[in-house]
């Protein structure tokens, strides 16, 4: 049996091949295991690689190609990313002071609960031993005790302040814990997680001026940080099959480009996909990559959508490490907008009948 | 409207996004699009529009870069210096997002230039055709040649991205996938 060559399925998951050819690929493909899963890898590879290519799109002006007779530049990540010392500088402090924000707020609300769990613990400590607050605090208490972060502020303890909210369910678990890991492990093990904090903490310090005197990049980080968080809720949402699609709106599906101009959006999506509902009712919904003649390819990994109303929906894809939601919204039967973290202004979003 | 005007307004965009991918410079490929066009202008009768701007557009890019590519590089520098002083703090998303456009551009300059510009052509849409006629290529050939691009860019983008491993041992997969 002739076995189909790479470059004759490439042609026809390009659309390029003849309807004779097509036919014969067609009929060839379905009674061979082997090239069916060549068929489906190279699936894989030209959805991977329009998105490598698209990512190519956030580069600015006056970069040079690396070329391969120039090593030095090939190795340099800070040539790469075109960093001067200057501003690695600055972008590291702005992670940081996003970071910092991040984790002071965890912490806060790690220690409000752990606060008010050791409150209880000592109030009962307290009724059975007056005495308990001369001898040594417990592990637990020494946990509690607040950190020294300087322009940071923290939460007072129970005893200073009585109108603390009551934990939620994952904060008491954290406190839990906590508690438990300190009662495990004794006192060391109390110190061993301070001593994991504290440095932390103290990078806070070191970054916390910077952080309020860049309000404004504080209230993009908030809106970064809100957004990862709906982001992390709607994985989770979709990924356990518990959001229904909203009733009589199913005229979103269909073949979507997004044209944004290159240097403006690093897209995770293909800049043509498809959104297609899943088969199973507990199955998230699915994105295809599109070709240029508008016809489905390959379902984009690690990406998947849910229908906010009737003409939106917002679309989640993951790369790695990398998490991006876009929001869709259309304005027209053919024509709509994206909007997605990172980018000002929204997006042109072109739709067209996807292809057979 | 002439032919040079319809040619700017249907082609200008494609031409200019893939010239920027090709180069990694906005501004170089806005360069290299006008001076394409200008040669549309002089030039009689066009047989194949797309096919021909993009292979007009990519020769111009390899003789230019044979040419004055020293040159460039110091004004290259010199900008790079004048831009560093003036430019604002960046978000932290945008350097992730330059990271991921590093990655996908050392990954590109991994592959051949031929397979990357029939790569970055068919990604604008260009049919096999328009393919082989602007890189003078086989039509039976470019299925070949782009499933080799593909293969190579993916595997040259995962090794990137893997931690230890060494960027550069992209073996090639290009070939017939099997024959008997």
């Amino acid at each position: 049996m002739q076995h189909l060559e790479v470059g004759t399925i490439h042609a026809w998951l390009d659309g390029e091949l003849s309807s004779a050819e097509r036919a014969q690929a067609e009929q060839h493909v379905a009674e061979c295991a082997e090239c069916a899963a060549a068929v489906a890898e190279a699936r894989g590879l030209i959805a991977g690689a329009a998105r490598i290519v698209s990512a190519l799109d956030v580069v600015r002006g006056g970069v040079l190609p690396q070329q391969p007779s120039r090593p030095a530049a090939a190795g340099s990540i800070w040539r790469t990313l075109r960093l001067t010392p200057t501003r690695a500088a600055l972008a590291a402090s702005l992670l940081i002071a996003a970071g910092a924000l991040l984790s002071v707020r965890q912490n806060h609300s790690n220690d409000l609960a752990s606060s008010r769990l050791i409150s209880d613990t000592n109030t009962t400590i307290q009724a059975v031993s007056p005495s308990a607050p001369e001898a040594a605090p417990p592990a637990a208490q020494r946990l509690a005790q607040p950190a020294s972060v300087g322009g940071v502020r923290k939460s007072p303890g129970p005893a200073a302040s009585p109108k603390v909210a009551a934990p939620t369910t994952a904060m008491r678990d954290s406190a839990r814990a906590k508690t438990e890991l300190a009662a495990a492990g004794g006192s060391a093990g109390a110190v061993a997680v301070d001593s994991r904090v504290e440095p932390q903490r103290t990078a806070i310090d070191s970054v916390a001026a910077k952080a309020r005197a860049s309000a404004a990049n504080a209230g993009a980080s908030a809106d970064a940080r809100r957004q990862f968080q709906r982001s992390v809720q709607l994985n989770e949402v979709v990924t356990t099959g518990s959001i229904e699609p909203a009733p009589g709106g199913s005229d979103i599906v269909g073949c979507y480009q997004i044209k944004a101009e290159p240097n403006t959006v690093a897209l995770l999506l293909p800049g043509r996909f498809a959104l297609e509902r899943s088969s199973g009712a507990a199955a998230p919904n699915v994105v295809r990559a599109v070709t240029p003649e508008w016809r489905k390819d390959s379902v984009v990994r690690g990406s998947n959508w849910i229908q906010l109303a009737d003409n939106k929906a917002e679309i989640q894809s993951i790369d790695g490490r990398k998490r991006q939601v876009v929001s869709l919204s259309l304005t027209s039967l053919v024509a709509g907008q994206a909007t997605m973290p990172g980018i000002s202004q929204p997006v042109a979003v072109l739709r067209a009948p996807c292809r057979p | 409207m002439n032919d040079v005007d319809r040619l700017f307004r249907e082609f200008n965009q494609p031409l200019v996004r893939y010239l920027t991918r090709r180069l990694g410079d906005r501004d170089w490929a806005e360069e290299v699009a006008q001076e394409t066009f200008l040669r549309a202008m002089k030039q009689e009768t066009i047989v194949s529009e797309r096919s021909w701007l993009f292979a007009v557009a990519t020769n111009l890019v390899r003789d230019e870069a044979r040419k004055d590519i020293r040159r460039r590089h110091r004004l290259e520098l010199l900008r790079e210096q004048t831009r560093a002083e003036q430019v604002v703090e960046p978000e932290p998303l945008t350097i992730e997002r330059a990271e991921e456009a590093a990655v996908a551009r050392r990954a590109l300059n991994m592959l051949t230039e031929r397979d990357r510009e029939a790569l970055l052509m068919r990604e604008e849409g260009l049919n096999y055709t328009e393919i082989a006629a602007a890189l003078e290529l086989t039509i039976g050939s470019v299925g070949t040649t782009l499933a080799r691009a593909r293969r190579r860019l993916v595997e040259a983008y995962e090794s990137l991205q893997q931690p230890g491993r060494i960027a550069g041992g992209v073996e090639g997969g290009g070939g017939a996938h099997a024959a008997s």
